[in-house]
């Protein structure tokens, strides 16, 4: 069968092009982050964080965090440290280029519009009485983060609350300022800020 | 001699191997070196892939980094009680004992930016030959198991994503990605001695048929993680795709090229992941699978299938749908001999669903069912080879890499009768499984 020895062949002969580099770290990001986080960073499946339009010093920061393994909550390393050590501090810039100025997409699935509001009274105002800060002042009026922290604004609620509760723990030991923040929230405004978050936009 | 060869080999490899493994394992641990990344992100439970795990693959294993040994190795320890022996204990050997069954030795990993491997290498420890006075003699065989080589490509722009590539492999399905089709479909995991035993379901020759006794080219597109295509053929694996076959008994020989197609709509959103397709394959088989000149079967076999998933944290549920339809048309040495009419149907059902909490605890409910044309020369106690049981297991996964599974397949129907279908009074129910087993791999 002729079509197959030379399809093996060229199989074969192609190997050695392994040599050639990698592509730009664009290339990367639609690739290989895009397979969870989509390619435009508006990631659909809460599993995985929405990385459209934040801050890129944060991006820089957490990958840096998961290459170091000094972030090691639960998904960070079972997804991401193994991604991160494959990084240069170059192609970590770039990513974080890349999907900073991807457009955010709202986010359209389903929460209770009860809890949002009382989310959002949270987010804005804070708890004086629990020592709670408001939110926006370090994440912005509308959730789109600033110098000090990070987008939150349509971030999947899921994945929000999930991570208020590492900051529970000692695995993401550079949120110093969460870390006390979320000994202030119980469950229930956990979820409340998560929900608001999502329909930010 | 023997024995000290294997030993002297062990006593070399073992601390090898420990070498190599040294490192946190995974599951397929090779691939999980290469990437960094845990079981749970391409693996539901091994070998059921998640929406990445499907990428992963159809991007031809190429996504991490070329490791030095891209090794993992796995085996399995298990239990096997038919149901009812019938007081004819000899026919059901190793009956309710603890068995090695053995292992594999993958060889699994990128080996450049385009190029990417699975290939499989099985032990088996239970390996049967049936002896001249009728008893069964097990030793154990090395063969080639399943492989899949690739080369792919992927384009990634804004308006458009395109995976696409070519796979060398000898097990028609054994590179589709969804766990909807026979190769990596439902039971992931089943008794060796309930197939000695000669009971198993009723299966067409995509199911199984010609694994490893085949090798098959095909080029598959993957357009904007929604569209699959693919087009492919067969032919058997003899001369430089010897390998492909290598220790197996080329029992379904193929004659020429065999073409395989496969089409399917894919569609992930949210904690979702759907998809419906299409697979068929024409085969010419040799009716006598050592002559070459043997005359042909004709095989036609049309597949429809259905996967879904939920995928959240901590609650995983998935289900795969399948119909397989296969018409035969026998060449006409078989009639009269051990078929009564020139064309046959044989059409298989297979369902199951999936409960996963913490990826550590999973149920799973299986049925099965083939219902056939009636034939009184090949099914000559019931004239139907009408097979149909269900299979429920418990599973329980002590480490990422460690899977501990009981699993129970009940038959409600065999070889065309719940009652009596050997006409020596057994009962499809005498020969329902019961199967503890422990995989690891590492």
């Amino acid at each position: 069968m002729k079509i197959t020895k030379i399809a093996l062949f060229g199989m074969i002969s192609l190997l050695p092009l392994q040599v050639i580099a990698a592509g730009s770290a664009e290339d990367l990001a639609r690739q290989w982050c895009a397979n969870c986080h989509t390619a435009d960073g508006n990631s659909s499946s809460p599993l995985f964080p929405r990385l459209a339009g934040q801050q890129a010093g944060y991006i820089v920061k957490q990958l840096q965090a998961l290459k170091n393994h000094s972030r090691s909550d639960e998904s960070a390393h079972d997804y991401m440290w193994g991604i991160a050590a494959t990084l240069d501090d170059k192609t970590i810039a770039d990513i974080a280029e890349y999907f900073s100025s991807q457009k955010p997409l709202p986010n359209t699935a389903a929460v209770e519009p009860g809890l949002a509001t009382q989310g959002a009274q949270l987010f804005r105002n804070g708890n004086e009485a629990k020592g709670t800060p408001p939110c926006m002042a370090c994440h912005g009026p509308n959730g789109e983060g600033s110098e000090v922290g990070p987008r939150l604004a349509g971030q999947h609620a899921a994945y929000v609350e999930k991570q208020l509760h590492v900051f529970a723990s000692t695995q993401r030991p550079s949120a110093v300022e969460m870390q006390a923040i979320v000994k202030t929230l119980d469950d229930k405004e956990i979820q409340a800020l998560a929900a608001y978050i999502q329909a930010l936009h | 001699m023997k024995k000290l060869y294997r030993l002297a080999y062990l006593s070399v490899l073992y601390p090898l191997l420990m070498l190599i493994f040294q490192q946190q394992a995974f599951a397929l641990p090779s691939y999980a070196r290469q990437t960094g990344e845990a079981c749970v992100a391409c693996h539901v439970s091994f070998p059921e892939l998640t929406p990445y795990g499907r990428l992963f693959k159809l991007s031809g294993y190429t996504l991490g980094t070329t490791q030095l040994f891209p090794v993992a190795a796995m085996a399995v320890a298990s239990v096997s009680k038919v149901s009812n022996t019938q007081g004819n204990d000899s026919s059901y050997p190793r009956n309710n004992q603890l068995q090695l069954e053995g292992g594999s030795l993958f060889i699994a990993g990128k080996l450049g930016d385009h190029a990417g491997m699975f290939s499989q290498w099985t032990y088996n420890n239970l390996n049967s030959t049936t002896q001249a006075d009728g008893s069964t003699a097990f030793n154990g065989k090395t063969t080639v198991d399943n492989n899949d080589w690739r080369l792919s490509w992927h384009l990634a722009k804004a308006d458009l994503d395109l995976i696409y590539g070519l796979t060398l492999n000898n097990n028609p399905t054994v590179q589709d990605v969804w766990n909807s089709t026979p190769a990596f479909g439902y039971p992931y995991q089943s008794s060796r001695l309930a197939s000695v035993w000669g009971i198993g379901p009723q299966a067409t020759l995509i199911e199984g048929g010609l694994a490893q006794q085949v090798a098959g080219l095909s080029a598959y597109a993957f357009l904007n993680k929604n569209w699959y295509a693919e087009i492919g053929s067969y032919r058997v694996a003899d001369g430089p795709f010897s390998f492909l076959s290598h220790g197996v008994d080329l029992s379904n020989r193929l004659s020429g090229n065999n073409p395989y197609l496969r089409f399917a709509y894919n569609r992930d959103w949210g904690m979702h992941s759907l998809a419906v397709g299409v697979f068929g394959m024409d085969a010419k088989v040799h009716a006598d699978g050592t002559d070459t000149n043997s005359p042909l079967d004709h095989y036609h076999d049309r597949g429809i299938d259905m996967q879904y998933q939920y995928l959240s944290d901590p609650h995983i549920f998935t289900t795969q749908l399948s119909y397989i339809h296969e018409s035969t048309d026998w060449d006409a040495s078989h009639i009269g001999n051990d078929r009564a009419t020139a064309n046959s149907k044989l059409n298989s059902f297979r369902a199951k669903a999936s409960y996963w909490y913490q990826h550590t605890y999973g149920l799973s409910i299986g049925y099965f069912g083939e219902h056939g044309t009636t034939d009184w020369t090949a099914w000559s106690n019931t004239g139907s080879p009408d097979t149909t049981g269900y299979i429920l297991e418990l599973n329980y996964m002590i480490k990422p890499n460690w899977r501990v599974g009981l699993q129970y397949t009940g038959y409600t129907k065999y070889q065309g009768a719940s009652l009596n279908y050997d006409g020596n009074g057994r009962n499809a129910r005498d020969n329902s499984t019961t199967y503890l087993y422990t995989w690891i791999a590492f």
